[in-house]
């Protein structure tokens, strides 16, 4: 096993296992009351954040499987979500290399309108197959704090994906056709 | 000649991403669409993904609660002195009514004596702590850390000290799903006191679900207290769940009894309808079934 695969399984562990914190905190029992509004979309926050900064760190099967592990522990359909959340990061990625040009806000009001979108999506195919969903108007303060912390996770996240990106980007220096698809998300 | 030959393996990556997102996607509307069907084997996967990953979510979300908690207990700190001249006035209240229900309950047990009431079946329960709250904006729904192992059923009623809190919709070994009174997906059939008047209780992801189908509407008042009607056989009866909140035009709203701001410990009912007498026979040998086939399968019951 070459370096750049070694570099290359670290960055998705990594990735891997901050999805997973985002999971496991939006789970825990906390704030005022079970079942209450909901709080911002920790898991999108992060996977959007991976997918429009270091997209080759959030491979799409990656990214369903992790949002299929939600929708599993969550409770409610299951499959859409992995399904939004997927096309969310699959979008962000085809549009990183733009985002790094046009800066911060550029991306993110391009995470916002997909977090729109993901919610938009599920909604829609709940209501498609008659599934009992709610007012779509009353999904918008899940989506406002989901757009408010994307800053914050990006704060948070803008050192360990980039870490691990520059170290795959090194190792993968010398391999620069395979390196070329790889990134081919951005 | 390298150029054109990297373009076409960049074209081939590229038709080949496309290629993969789009079994990705059907792979999730399959799923989607089992789901909605309700079938069994989804509803198994879920119980055991539950049962892999809950210790682990444990591990994240325990210190997170508990952080939280630190954070409530430090705002709650300066009402302590206002909350405590509160409980005694409460306890004194409560003496008051102990004393009452003392007495109402040894008159009770005397004219079920003198009545030769049958009593309900005995019911047990199993006590669990709420490890993960499900709740997102399409859904609301709760982990809680006991499971088949520890005789939890599925459609099992779960209450809390005060009230009806849900109902399991999935088993693990050790884990069990609790759906809330307030997710889309609750429906309970409900009496509404003193009338006996049935109504079903339509969660809405709103706190304060909605009363539908109410029989009679025209009696209902604020106040009235709601309670299971045991209608459908899977929550058994009484078991108190709000009152009655908000009266509209067209519906009305329920304010629930369980205590839906610590949700800790909840307690999963093991209850067993009776079994209807579905023949005269029934009436009058009822010691012709044995004794566990006097109750009816709770598993796979649905409302």
């Amino acid at each position: 096993m070459g370096a750049s695969m070694i570099a290359r399984l670290a960055g998705f562990a990594a990735f891997a296992a901050l999805a997973w914190l985002a999971i496991a905190l939006s789970l825990a029992p906390i704030g005022g009351e079970i079942g209450a509004l909901p709080g911002p979309d920790l898991l999108f926050c992060v996977v959007a954040v991976v997918s429009a900064r270091r997209p080759a760190l959030a491979p799409p099967v990656l990214v369903f499987a992790i949002g299929l592990i939600r929708d599993l522990l969550g409770g409610g359909a299951i499959g859409i979500g992995a399904l939004a959340l997927t096309v969310a990061s699959a979008a962000l990625a085809a549009q990183a290399e733009a985002l790094r040009r046009r800066g911060f806000l550029a991306e993110w009001g391009l995470a916002a309108a997909w977090a729109a979108c993901a919610l938009a999506l599920q909604w829609a195919l709940l209501t498609v197959t008659l599934a009992p969903a709610p007012p779509l108007a009353s999904l918008g303060g899940g989506l406002l704090a989901t757009a408010l912390t994307y800053p914050l996770c990006a704060l948070l996240l803008r050192k360990a994906p980039r870490r691990g990106g520059r170290a795959e980007g090194r190792a993968s220096q010398g391999r620069a056709s395979q390196g070329r698809a790889w990134q081919g998300w951005a | 000649m390298a150029r054109i030959r990297d373009d076409a393996r960049a074209d081939t990556a590229r038709a080949l991403r496309v290629a993969l997102l789009a079994a990705l996607i059907l792979i999730a509307l399959a799923l989607f669409a089992l789901s909605r069907v309700n079938n069994p084997r989804v509803e198994r996967l879920r119980g055991a993904v539950a049962d892999a990953l809950a210790p682990s979510v444990s591990v994240v979300a325990g210190p997170a609660a508990r952080l939280a908690e630190i954070a409530d207990d430090w705002e709650r700190f300066n009402d302590v002195y206002n909350q405590n001249r509160e409980l005694r006035r409460e306890i004194q209240r409560l003496r008051a009514w102990r004393d009452a229900a003392q007495t109402l309950e040894r008159e009770n047990a005397q004219l079920r004596a003198l009545n030769n009431v049958r009593l309900a079946p005995r019911m047990g329960f199993a006590t669990g702590e709420v490890i993960a709250d499900g709740g997102g904006p399409f859904g609301r729904s709760a982990l809680v850390n006991i499971g088949a192992r520890d005789g939890v059923e599925d459609g099992a009623a779960v209450v809390d000290g005060a009230g009806l809190v849900g109902r399991i919709v999935g088993v693990g070994d050790e884990v069990s799903r609790l759906l809330l009174l307030t997710d889309f997906d609750s429906r309970v059939p409900v009496k509404i006191l003193p009338s006996g008047r049935r109504a079903i209780l339509s969660g809405d992801a709103t706190g304060a679900p909605r009363l539908s189908f109410v029989a009679e509407p025209e009696g209902l008042a604020l106040g009235q207290q709601i309670a299971t009607s045991g209608d459908g056989g899977v929550f058994p009866p009484d078991i108190p769940v709000g009152v009655v909140a908000a009266l509209g035009a067209r519906t009305a709203r329920a304010r629930l009894a369980a205590d839906y701001g610590r949700l800790e410990f909840v307690r999963v009912l093991r209850w067993r309808r009776p079994t209807p007498a579905d023949a005269p026979g029934d009436l009058i040998l009822p010691g012709r079934a044995a004794p566990e086939d006097r109750f009816a399968p709770l598993s796979g019951s649905t409302e």
